[in-house]
């Protein structure tokens, strides 16, 4: 897919304005603060319904604006118009008519590598759950349901747990069975996720130089040991609901669940080591790029579309070698936003093949084609 | 609107678009549409207006068998004695007994339990008419209840808790299928509720 217009009214620095893309490499250039971020950031909120900075849309309101509102116009396997608004409450048009992110996202899938991607290997459990929702909710249309519904029932029995009566298990058998229920599918869907991403990842790994590179799925739930495979919904539901029966006195005491989905983790391991703490700070580099490049892939076969790729900022992040491999990793026929600070130009323009590439000058939130 | 009152209206218009305001789906726009609308009305209609509101709260009360809103005890339906008595829906509201009575299939007896669990908004137990259903088919002479509650979260864990609580008591306890909508288009089904309906098929 290409997203071949943008307009914006009263989103974050940016002057009210519309711009054409090119179907190609599109480079925005300007100084730190600009707003180059900003609009990457735009075409997220367009096409994800969310952005990637902030779960508060009421901080991507202009200062002294009451709302924003994003429109664009998606050219590809399908033509369609997107429009999306925040006036206390928000609001996303698919051809006009009202529809959910997730009926959208999955129509205009987008990457995005940015340079706090080291943190998916670097950071915690957290971001890499993010990583595996993150390609779920673009190919997989249910996922973000049973998602939703996990998350209800998780802060019901959190309550529960909590309640100054003190919960009997009585009162967490009903949440328990719907987290079981829920969480069994996201397990099982996480599970096929990071199958599927390994594959596609370690021939990306092995060009980026990285050598004996695995990713190991870990569910937290007792009973269910990292796996390199795919785990069947009914028994990671079973595991899960016998999981939360037991645990249920701990976690009383700490008034938190402790088994279930919202603690899993992505294990990535490197020559037998988790990259984590074992892994140089270039290896990692290269480990988070691998892994943005692997769900450019997936996205693009699970999702049956090709997805945008947004790359904010990667000469900070990488160097020469790894921007030219990047270049040749990356699908020639994808449409392409880069964003590049001004006296890194070449860094944009870096192994941009053909002559289909686009300028756009970013300055004081004003965006001109250049 | 709270605080422009003094600026914009006088005190006493403030106060009954305030009032408005609290009434569900009415945000402050629309509690100023009513406010004035009710203002520029004959007297006598406002009057009518405020006394249906104020009869209805002090002659409504719940049924002593079946929790519902009524203006008599035992209410109408729980009076009905066509009404086949070994049959209970359990509903979260008086507006879904209307809802099950329109269909005119269901024959039984009901039970509103005026909620839905939720220790979120500190909703439990005791808070919702289950002390009242217990004892109700404790008494006998039920055969079957029907838990209807919503099919969200809230709903699911109120009728599982109801299942635990009502299976020792030796009636049976079923639950709405969950299912497509009639009428509807395959095509247009949303995920999760075709995946239900496919676990919940049944043969023909």
């Amino acid at each position: 897919m290409r997203l071949a217009t943008l307009g914006w009214e009263g989103f974050r620095n940016l002057a009210d304005g519309r711009v054409q893309f090119g179907p190609g490499r599109n480079v925005l250039v300007g100084p730190n603060g600009a707003g180059k971020t900003n609009l990457l950031e735009a075409i997220c909120v367009l096409a994800r319904g969310g952005s990637p900075r902030t779960a508060r849309d009421q901080e991507l309101v202009q200062w002294g604006r009451a709302s924003f509102a994003l429109a664009g116009r998606a050219e590809g396997e399908r033509c369609f118009h997107l429009a999306a608004e925040y006036r206390g409450g928000r609001r996303f048009l698919l051809d006009g008519a009202e529809a959910r992110p997730e009926e959208i996202s999955p129509l205009l899938p987008v990457v995005l590598f940015h340079p706090a991607d080291i943190l998916l290997v670097q950071g915690g459990p957290v971001r890499r759950r993010r990583y595996l929702d993150r390609f779920l909710f673009q190919v997989r249309p249910d996922y973000r349901r049973w998602w939703d519904q996990y998350r209800r029932a998780l802060e019901q029995r959190t309550a529960a747990l909590q309640a100054p009566a003190g919960a009997a298990d009585a009162a967490l058998e009903p949440w328990e069975c719907q987290l079981a229920e829920a969480g069994g599918r996201i397990i099982a869907r996480r599970s096929e996720a990071a199958l599927v991403l390994a594959e596609a990842a370690s021939a990306i790994l092995s060009h980026l130089g990285l050598r004996g590179a695995a990713m190991l799925y870990r569910p937290a739930a007792p009973g269910l040991a990292p796996v390199e495979g795919r785990i069947g919904e009914k028994e990671a539901a079973a595991v899960l609901a016998q999981g939360l029966a037991r645990s249920r006195g701990v976690d009383r005491a700490r008034g938190a669940t402790q088994v279930g989905p919202h603690r899993d983790d992505l294990l990535l391991i490197l020559e037998g080591r988790e990259a984590r703490r074992f892994a140089s700070q270039g290896q990692q580099r290269s480990l988070a790029l691998g892994l943005r490049l692997a769900e450019l892939r997936c996205v693009e076969a699970g999702a049956g579309v090709a997805p945008l790729l947004l790359l904010d900022d990667v000469a900070s992040e990488l160097d020469r070698d790894r921007r030219r491999k990047l270049a040749e990793l990356t699908p020639p026929h994808l449409q392409v936003f880069v964003t590049s600070a001004e006296g890194a130009l070449e860094a944009g323009l870096e192994g941009a093949r053909g002559a289909d590439v686009r300028l756009f000058r970013v300055h004081d939130g004003e965006v001109r084609p250049g | 609107m709270k605080g422009d009152g003094g600026v914009y209206y006088a005190e006493i218009i403030a106060r009954l678009i305030e009032e408005l305001n609290r009434l569900p789906g009415v945000g402050p726009k629309t509690a100023q549409r009513l406010a004035f609308h009710l203002l520029r009305r004959p007297y006598e209609e406002v009057r009518r207006l405020a006394e249906a509101m104020v009869k209805a709260r002090e002659g409504v009360r719940r049924c002593s068998q079946c929790c519902n809103l009524t203006d008599i005890d035992p209410c109408r339906i729980c009076r009905d004695e066509r009404r086949d008595r070994s049959l209970i829906c359990v509903l979260e509201g008086p507006a879904d007994v209307v809802a099950v009575e329109k269909t005119r299939e269901y024959r039984g007896l009901y039970h509103v339990l005026h909620g839905s669990l939720s220790p979120v908004d500190g909703v439990g137990p005791d808070d919702l008419c289950i002390k009242e259903l217990l004892e109700r088919v404790g008494r006998g002479g039920v055969r079957e209840v029907v838990l209807a509650t919503n099919p969200d979260v809230k709903g699911e864990a109120t009728a599982l808790y109801l299942a635990r609580l009502l299976k020792p008591l030796g009636v049976v306890a079923t639950r709405l299928a969950r299912g497509l909508p009639v009428g509807g288009d395959l095509e247009y089904a949303d995920e999760v509720t075709l995946a239900r309906a496919l676990e919940f098929r049944r043969e023909v």
